[in-house]
């Protein structure tokens, strides 16, 4: 080990959890003592990485407030700190963290919560792909659509929600996009969902959206995104249709290629056509 | 005033999520953009989207935050591999990071750590730079980051440390001036012997930025905006070295882009004060073929 291996082990172990070794490796001269030299990198380093939670989770802080935040800010920082070149991935286990540590394993809908704000980073910089039209759609020769299967677009994510997420991150936006805001209450409480609801994320023309899916959509979309074909979705809606499964399949599908869900259509008989 | 040629931007602006709009609605009286290579480093959606808007229509400059140039780490390829790429796709007229480390045994501190100031750390920066600059295919600039802390071990004065890698590993610099300033006040030493002794055919670049004063220490926020004991350093920076391109640095309490370019204004009227009209010759664009 060379000094100055030796050197920055010792300065990262004071930042990162308070070891004291390194203090007699700083030049002690000068207006202030090396403990408050020292103290500006560990105060930086747990300041910024909290305010870059609080950026990334503006719902769940206010859900948790100031203080239980900052105390859930720390205690993730300890567990996972940044491996990562870029402070974009510095949140991604988050929602582990919540969903695996006491107290907050206790409250199903902190770890709901953060999987709802970490989606709309991912979403926000997903790879780009153009979206599919009603008119590819409607250029489709009869034929194919028995094997029809969709590819959908990089930033679509779908989860399960017992809480009501969607309407308590509502209550503090004013519209369908992420915020920035770092403090931020909601007014709506979190409350259990009689039943679990899905619900979709996604980017069109570079604006992120979310909305709650019905239990039928959601079956259907979930199959559609295992790459079922167009068939076998009608057929997993006829639970529920019965007769009317085909034309509970085109309208979603039609919702589907609006919402620009959809980025190319794959069927056997031409191969992928995609735009 | 030089027998050497420097590429010469003129007056730019760090590129913030914030401005995106506006620089494209109204073509702000900018001449470059700096963008944080970290942010476009991303598959797809709206950075990449703006960033390729905005660069149809101004010069742009990368500036890293992770290439960790002093850690003992491993160079980290997959790091140079991405920023790599986003250089093809930017076309940079060049490509900066900091002299500091940010991180060991695969932790990143995201801060600007600083190095011991001796021999053995300049050889071991010197080797990192001239590994990174064969894989770019280019130079790179490296900054003087704020520092608050010194080290024993350290037996060079941090100007000596900067010239001593910038001509080994033969590699550029940007010059903060606020950063010098802040350094300066919290090691006690002269700005002015700092840029005395920094070999102007290197400098490439300044950054313009404001520091919090907490009376015995000042911290290097980019939350203010620049004070007046830095515009008087640029000042006495824009005689020392001719023109070098310059550009303000808002990173938090960031307001309204006019705000700035009035800023940048400032930074205007002093450069042209000693340079005139020698600085808006353009030279090459820091690649090396």
């Amino acid at each position: 080990m060379t000094d100055l291996e030796k050197l920055q082990g010792l300065f990262q172990a004071a930042v990162m959890a308070e070891k004291t070794a390194f203090l007699a490796e700083i030049d002690g001269g000068g207006k202030i003592p090396p403990a408050r030299r020292l103290h500006i990198y560990q105060h930086a380093y747990k300041a910024r990485l909290r305010d870059v939670l609080a950026e990334d989770f503006p719902v769940l802080h206010g859900m948790l407030g100031d203080e239980a935040f900052d105390e859930l800010c720390q205690r993730y920082i300890v567990a996972y700190p940044s491996s990562h070149s870029s402070l974009r991935y510095f949140g991604q286990n988050l929602e582990k963290f919540v969903t695996g540590e006491s107290p907050y394993n206790t409250q199903v809908v902190i770890g709901e919560m953060a999987r709802f704000e970490w989606n709309f980073h991912d979403v926000f910089d997903a790879p780009d792909h153009a979206a599919i039209t009603i008119e590819d759609v409607g250029a489709l020769v009869p034929a194919v659509w028995t094997t029809l299967r969709f590819e959908f677009h990089p930033s679509l994510h779908i989860a399960p929600y017992d809480w009501n997420v969607l309407a308590v991150w509502s209550s503090v936006q004013e519209e369908n996009t992420p915020s920035t805001n770092s403090e931020t209450v909601p007014d709506i409480m979190p409350e259990v969902l009689n039943e679990t609801t899905y619900a979709i994320q996604w980017r069109q023309d570079l604006r992120s959206y979310f909305r709650s899916l019905a239990p039928d959509e959601a079956r259907a979309l979930l199959m559609a995104m295992d790459n079922k074909a167009f068939p076998e979705i009608c057929e997993g809606l006829a639970f529920e249709h019965a007769d009317n499964a085909p034309v509970r399949a085109a309208e979603l599908l039609r919702n589907w290629v609006t919402e620009g869900l959809i980025s190319s259509l794959n069927h056997m008989d031409m191969g992928p056509q995609s735009q | 005033m030089t027998d050497f040629e420097r590429p010469y931007l003129g007056f730019g602006m760090g590129l913030r999520s914030v401005h995106y709009e506006t620089i494209l609605s109204d073509e702000p009286d900018i001449d470059w953009f700096e963008i944080i290579s970290e942010n476009y480093m991303v598959p797809g959606g709206k950075p990449l989207y703006f960033l390729d808007q905005i660069r149809e229509k101004y010069p742009i400059v990368m500036h890293g935050v992770s290439l960790s140039i002093g850690s003992t780490d491993p160079l980290d390829f997959n790091y140079l591999k991405d920023l790599k790429q986003l250089i093809d796709r930017v076309s940079p007229a060049w490509v900066s990071d900091h002299m500091c480390w940010t991180g060991m045994g695969g932790h990143n501190l995201h801060d600007l750590m600083p190095l011991p100031y001796n021999m053995a750390t300049a050889r071991h920066v010197i080797d990192r730079v001239k590994k990174v600059q064969d894989y770019l295919g280019r130079q790179i600039l490296l900054e003087n980051a704020s520092s608050y802390l010194g080290f024993k071990t350290s037996d060079m004065t941090e100007w000596d440390f900067i010239a001593e890698v910038a001509k080994e590993a033969d590699c550029l610099l940007l010059l903060d001036i606020n950063n010098i300033y802040v350094s300066g006040f919290n090691h006690e030493f002269d700005p002015l012997d700092y840029m005395r002794n920094i070999p102007p055919e290197r400098v490439w670049q300044f950054h313009l930025a404001g520091h919090e004063d907490n009376g015995d220490v000042l911290i290097d926020t980019h939350d203010h905006p620049v004070r007046s004991e830095v515009w008087d350093l640029y000042d006495q920076a824009c005689q020392l070295f001719g023109p070098v391109s310059t550009m303000i640095e808002r990173d938090d309490n960031i307001p309204a882009l006019a705000q700035l370019v009035e800023e940048l204004e400032m930074a205007r009227k002093i450069g042209s004060r000693h340079w005139g009209q020698k600085g808006l010759s353009c030279g090459n664009d820091g690649s090396r073929g």
